[in-house]
């Protein structure tokens, strides 16, 4: 015999009770470790695809749009830029690097980006092998997760078709030879394709479906946005506020629009982690309660261990023990389904694989562990306190 | 041996429920407390057991003084060598026969080899039921484990509150004809509180207490 198995006896014993105290905090747990989850995977990608870029200059219009659409591909851009003025951001003294990216087209939802093999630099990505970056135009290089879905091969053809989203016009008269896949690098990169900027230009001045007039002229040429690394520091004090005061461009900060981006996400995040917080609470409160009425119950139990020469203490540690286990379980099956269901939306959009982020950090989910299992505790410890101050004679003289 | 000395004891300071001058129960001897409803014969029951504290007056179990012992020290003190039987057997409904025998020493932090507790319910006519669970037993069999319960870890003293009173005859005969010999067997003395007159005959010794 010991107090754990005496413990399991009486959890066994009420099973239904035992059963919807430990679903409550399983389910509080989940949610709370789904929002670190996708507040994790959020961070990680904000922080991955953010990296090294100091500045976007595009289109006149809202700076969070041209973040998100020419940093995370999340948004349509704020319009086109003429690519003479992009080119003499070049030649700034303040700017050490450019990459310009032009967009409109993709391949089955996944963008077509004209940029230069810096672009892929940028971000540290690396060529499967087999294949080499693009040199010439309509020469395209896949990120992985495009190749994986689409069950792209090198040396194989496809054809973009017009506009951000998939059911656009398909260019079928200029179609791109894929030269490259890359390797998962976490990144942005992962969801495109990538093409030089002639490419782009080219499917757009030479499409028969166009009328002449209407085709772009290769004199007008134009890019999306461009990607600017600082040559200084110094360089954040004047330039974004330089270029947008004297050109029709627009200059943003990918640093101050993802803070800005964090505030508007954190407000849903924090909500969501109040509701999850309301069920673990809801489930403490669920705890106490039943514990205080399971108490009352078994209360001549509890007297005739205390009668058996069992201190206060050793009867309380019981009651706490079945508080902690029964919280314990909650949190541990919480975690197994919030990880569960990261495998399953792995597996539907990533095919299997966790993505980097899709789990937040040990430590977290540890605090969290550990937050339950304290609530749990206090849970607990109210009808604990009842045994403490249990008057033994006149509950045995009351049977 | 149990010795009690000028014991007091009320709810009430003016009105004492309680007030034994001198009891001295020697080994081998066994003594039944009679009395009407609340004449004070559980109270008693909880002075011998340091679950109350008397007003005055002393209680020796053996060569210690019980009435002097801080509250821990009792409570182990209680766990090591006294035994109880109640008016129900209140057995713990999630523990099988065995458990509710062996948790009693498990309470006082005493091992009790599983064999010696079989032995014991194998004494009381229970050996085939260890492993039942309390519902499945007749009241007669619960008052039994009750017995081994309060036996089991060879106390000096074994406390039963009304211990045949839920019992027909036949059951009430048999449960103290076998709390006592079973006492006798591990060396315990009994007080038994009852006003069951049944029983009366098994206890060399008797204590009348009127109330207030």
């Amino acid at each position: 015999m010991s107090t754990f198995g005496l413990m399991m006896a009486y959890l066994k014993h009420n099973a239904l009770r035992t059963g919807y105290n430990v679903v409550l905090f399983a389910l509080g747990t989940a949610l709370m470790a789904g929002v670190l989850a996708v507040g994790s995977q959020f961070e990680h990608n904000l922080t991955r695809n953010l990296q090294g870029i100091d500045m976007v200059v595009g289109a006149k219009g809202s700076p969070l749009q041209l973040v998100l659409s020419a940093v995370l591909h999340a948004d349509v851009p704020t319009g086109n830029i003429p690519l003479k003025e992009a080119e003499a951001l070049k030649d700034n003294p303040l700017i050490k690097a450019t990459v310009p990216l032009a967009l409109g087209d993709n391949l089955a939802g996944y963008r077509i980006v004209g940029t230069t093999p810096d672009y892929a630099d940028w971000y540290g990505a690396r060529l499967q092998p087999g294949g080499r970056m693009f040199a010439h135009t309509m020469e395209a290089v896949a990120g992985h997760d495009v190749a994986q879905a689409l069950g792209l091969k090198l040396g194989g053809k496809f054809a973009g078709s017009h506009g951000l989203a998939p059911g656009g016009e398909l260019h079928s008269f200029a179609p791109y030879t894929l030269v490259g896949i890359l390797k998962p690098s976490g990144t942005i990169l992962d969801r495109l394709v990538l093409t030089p900027v002639d490419s782009v230009w080219y499917v757009h001045e030479n499409d028969d479906d166009t009328p002449v007039e209407e085709r772009p002229k290769p004199e007008n040429r134009e890019v999306t946005a461009v990607l600017v690394k600082y040559r200084t520091p110094l360089a954040v004090a004047s330039l974004p506020r330089l270029i947008n005061k004297q050109t029709d461009m627009q200059a943003a900060s990918p640093a101050w629009e993802a803070a800005r981006l964090r505030k508007l996400v954190g407000v849903g995040s924090d909500t969501l982690k109040l509701i999850g917080g309301v069920f673990i609470g809801i489930a403490a409160l669920g705890l106490l309660v039943a514990m205080a009425e399971a108490m009352r119950q078994r209360l001549y139990d509890l007297a005739l261990m205390r009668c058996f020469g069992a201190g206060p203490f050793k009867v309380m540690r019981l009651v706490l023990l079945e508080g902690v286990t029964i919280s314990a379980l909650g949190a541990a099956l919480g975690l197994a389904l919030s990880y569960g269901f990261a495998r399953f939306a792995a597996a539907q959009v990533f095919g299997g694989q966790l993505a980097e982020g899709t789990v937040a950090d040990p430590q977290a989910y540890a605090c969290l562990f550990a937050a339950v299992v304290g609530l749990g505790l206090v849970g607990a410890f109210v009808p604990a306190l009842r045994i403490y101050r249990l008057s033994l004679p006149r509950l045995l003289a009351s049977r | 041996m149990l010795e009690i000395s000028n014991l007091g004891f009320g709810y009430s300071a003016k009105a004492p429920l309680i007030d034994v001058r001198k009891l001295r129960l020697n080994n081998s001897q066994h003594l039944l407390v009679q009395g009407p409803s609340g004449s004070g014969k559980s109270s008693l029951l909880f002075l011998l057991a340091g679950l109350l504290q008397p007003q005055k007056g002393r209680i020796y179990l053996g060569e210690t003084e019980m009435t002097a012992l801080p509250a821990a020290a009792r409570d182990a003190y209680r766990g090591r060598n006294i035994g109880f039987v109640f008016q129900q057997p209140h057995l713990m409904a999630p523990l099988t026969v065995l458990q509710n025998v062996l948790v009693a020493p498990f309470m006082a932090g005493l091992a009790v080899e599983q064999a010696h507790a079989l032995a014991l319910l194998e004494k009381l006519g229970l050996g085939k039921l260890a492993q039942r669970r309390p519902h499945e037993l007749s009241l007669g069999q619960q008052q039994r484990v009750g017995v081994a319960r309060a036996l089991v870890h060879k106390p000096q003293l074994v406390l039963a509150d009304e211990p045949t009173s839920a019992l027909d005859d036949e059951a009430a005969e048999a449960v103290i004809g076998l709390l006592l010999e079973t006492a006798e067997s591990v060396g315990a003395q009994v007080v038994a509180a009852s006003h069951d007159a049944r029983i009366k005959k098994h206890f060399s010794q008797t204590l009348s207490l009127k109330g207030e």
